[in-house]
């Protein structure tokens, strides 16, 4: 009956706004969070789609360089410390060959093509930096052919550009590869001509690339015998766009090959959405739970007479504000339950959409949108306990 | 249960000249069943003084003792308890809730006690002439009928002092005379004392003492 007398005293339609209110404030949020929990396993599942990345960094090229000739090139130090940046896993440095070279091919070899010579310059990096494993990407001592990997985009180059403007055929890469040319090698004092041969095309490497067991005897052999320092690095990391990797690079006067990280931007740009979903699913909540701070004052004020009543009657005021609590907590427990159902039902319909694109989600909803539901719910409780136990004292007072 | 004052006297009437035999600004003591009419014109602090008594008030000087214990020390759960169990009060505006019938503001106290059943609420109901207004809401009664079904709010339960704020002002002789008997019948059977204060002294119950504010 005291329940009946204070909370007769209410505008429903108040109530019911601040419960739609945050029913949709708690879904967005707990769906937001569930989207992108569901990236992440997408991305963990599917590594390769993503994960990791190879950027190439190098040092900028100032004028200083061109005329003192120095390269800008990476000590141990620098790529020890590159290798404490939390999302590098591995770093290997290029390279460059300290001999010179130049390919050539002989009218009378192949009648098929024209007679040409350019010179040229070769870098190696481990073949684990690789995106493409060519069969015959190795070389010894023995071998009279040296493998090499040029990149993709030279070859569009020729085919795209040079090859139609000079009335050229265009090639395959089949066709390249059946190509064998000479390469001529000028050390300090010895010369020697080997065979080469395009072994295959990269995306990711800029360079001309030969399999390190070559570069490591060429240099040797014919190159000035200083162990160069690495003007180019590779850089395995499992988010290149994290903003600690970007601001080192920044901060260290680093260049790299930004073209690369248009994934991984991609990826963070979702994710800079889906915060910005939850943002706003955070101020929904809070808002709702000013409106329900407020309602539950306004039914206390509501009820102000009767509430000093029943306690001028012998009521101790903690009775009557357990009614009022238990009231609410009725009310955050339906809209707890409500925003899960609701998520549930939302995941289903992204599970048809992420399904049509191939990737696979797990179909029920993870724990931590439960926990996340329970704390938060929990919360508003708490804190509407606290706000009723206060009031209703004070009109006890 | 003895109520003692001890130079109380209410802040808004510190300035104001007091008649001799006044409660405020003097000790005294008062033990049930003593029965205590406080007379006084309009607006000399007559209800003040039961709501001093009651805790509503507490914007006095000086001290109010219930058995020895200073009652501005009490919690609210102790008021609590106090007004369950040892002092019962008619307001002089009623305070009933409009909006329920009679009944359930007398079922209000009946649940929160546990003193009374139904039949004791039905035949004092009965003796007062409102049983047959029982089930009507309280906002339709006229104020004499009100006024009775207040009365017996505060029967219904145990009590050691009654406090009556001019409980008669909307009831005729007739009526007056039947709530009187049911008033000191009840607190013969708690064994309970009474203040009433009233604007007219023709009350039939016997007074102990009379004290003029």
């Amino acid at each position: 009956m005291i329940a009946r007398l204070i909370l007769r005293t209410q505008k429903t339609w108040q109530l019911i706004l601040a419960i739609i209110g945050s029913l949709f404030g708690l879904t967005l949020l707990l769906f937001s969070t569930q989207v992108y929990l569901d990236i992440n396993e997408i991305i963990n599942s599917n590594k390769e789609l993503i994960n990791p990345q190879y950027l190439i960094i190098n040092k900028q090229v100032s004028i200083f360089n061109t005329f003192t000739k120095v390269s800008p090139d990476f000590s141990e130090e620098n790529i020890a410390e590159l290798k404490k940046v939390k999302t590098v896993i591995n770093i290997a440095g290029f390279k460059a060959s300290t001999f010179s070279a130049s390919a050539f091919i002989n009218n009378d070899e192949h009648t098929s093509l024209p007679a040409l010579s350019t010179d040229l310059f070769f870098e190696s990096i481990p073949n684990e930096y690789l995106d493409v494993k060519p069969e015959n990407w190795k070389w010894g001592k023995d071998d009279d052919i040296v493998p090499i990997i040029i990149p993709a985009d030279y070859l569009n180059l020729y085919n795209f550009g040079f090859a139609p403007s000079q009335h050229l055929p265009q090639v395959s890469k089949g066709s390249i590869g059946m190509v064998t040319f000479n390469i001529r090698i000028k050390g300090k004092d010895t010369t020697a001509i080997l065979k080469g041969q395009i072994a295959g095309f990269s995306n990711r490497i800029n360079t001309i690339l030969v399999p390190e067991q070559f570069m490591d005897y060429a240099n040797k052999t014919f190159g000035d015998n200083e162990t160069k320092r690495p003007s180019r690095l590779i850089v395995v990391s499992n988010d290149p766009t994290s903003t600690e990797l970007s601001k080192y690079l920044k901060t260290k006067g680093y260049e790299t090959n930004t073209e690369s990280l248009k994934s991984g931007k991609l990826n963070s740009l979702l994710k800079m959405l889906l915060i910005i979903v939850t943002i706003v699913g955070v101020v929904i909540i809070f808002l709702s739970l000013l409106a329900f701070i407020q309602y539950s004052q306004l039914l206390i004020g509501n009820a102000d007479y009767e509430i000093k009543t029943l306690i001028q009657l012998g009521v101790y005021f903690l009775s009557i504000a357990r009614i009022i609590i238990l009231f609410f907590t009725a009310i955050f427990t339906f809209i707890l339950g409500g925003s899960l159902i609701a998520v549930y039902i939302l995941k289903q319909k992204l599970l048809v959409f992420t399904q049509t694109y191939g990737f696979e989600i797990s179909t029920n909803l993870s724990p931590t949108i439960y926990k996340y539901g329970f704390a938060i719910i929990g919360l508003l409780i708490l804190i509407n306990i606290g706000s009723i136990i206060i009031s209703v004292r004070r009109l006890a007072k | 249960m003895n109520i003692c004052l001890q130079n109380v006297c209410p802040i808004p009437l510190k300035e104001q000249d007091l008649a001799p035999t006044s409660v405020w600004k003097t000790d005294c003591n008062f033990n049930s069943p003593e029965y205590v009419l406080i007379e006084a014109t309009s607006g000399r602090g007559k209800t003040t003084f039961l709501s001093c008594l009651y805790g509503i008030r507490t914007d006095y000087e000086g001290q109010i003792a219930f058995d020895n214990k200073n009652t501005r020390t009490n919690n609210l759960k102790q008021w609590s308890q106090l007004r369950q169990t040892a002092v019962s009060i008619v307001f002089q505006d009623l305070r009933l809730f409009p909006d329920l019938t009679a009944r359930e503001n007398l079922q209000l106290k009946q649940k929160l006690t546990q003193t009374v059943n139904n039949d004791e609420i039905l035949s004092m109901a009965e003796l007062l002439e409102v049983d047959h207004k029982l089930d009507q809401k309280v906002r339709f009664l006229s104020l004499g009928q009100q006024q009775r079904f207040a009365i017996i709010r505060a029967l219904t339960q145990p009590f050691k002092w009654l406090l009556l704020d001019e409980p008669f002002s909307h009831l005729d002789t007739k009526n007056t005379a039947k709530a009187i008997t049911l008033i000191d019948n009840c607190c013969k059977k708690n064994d309970a004392g009474l203040f009433l204060t009233s604007l007219n002294e023709d009350h039939s119950l016997p007074f102990s003492r009379t004290i003029m504010i």
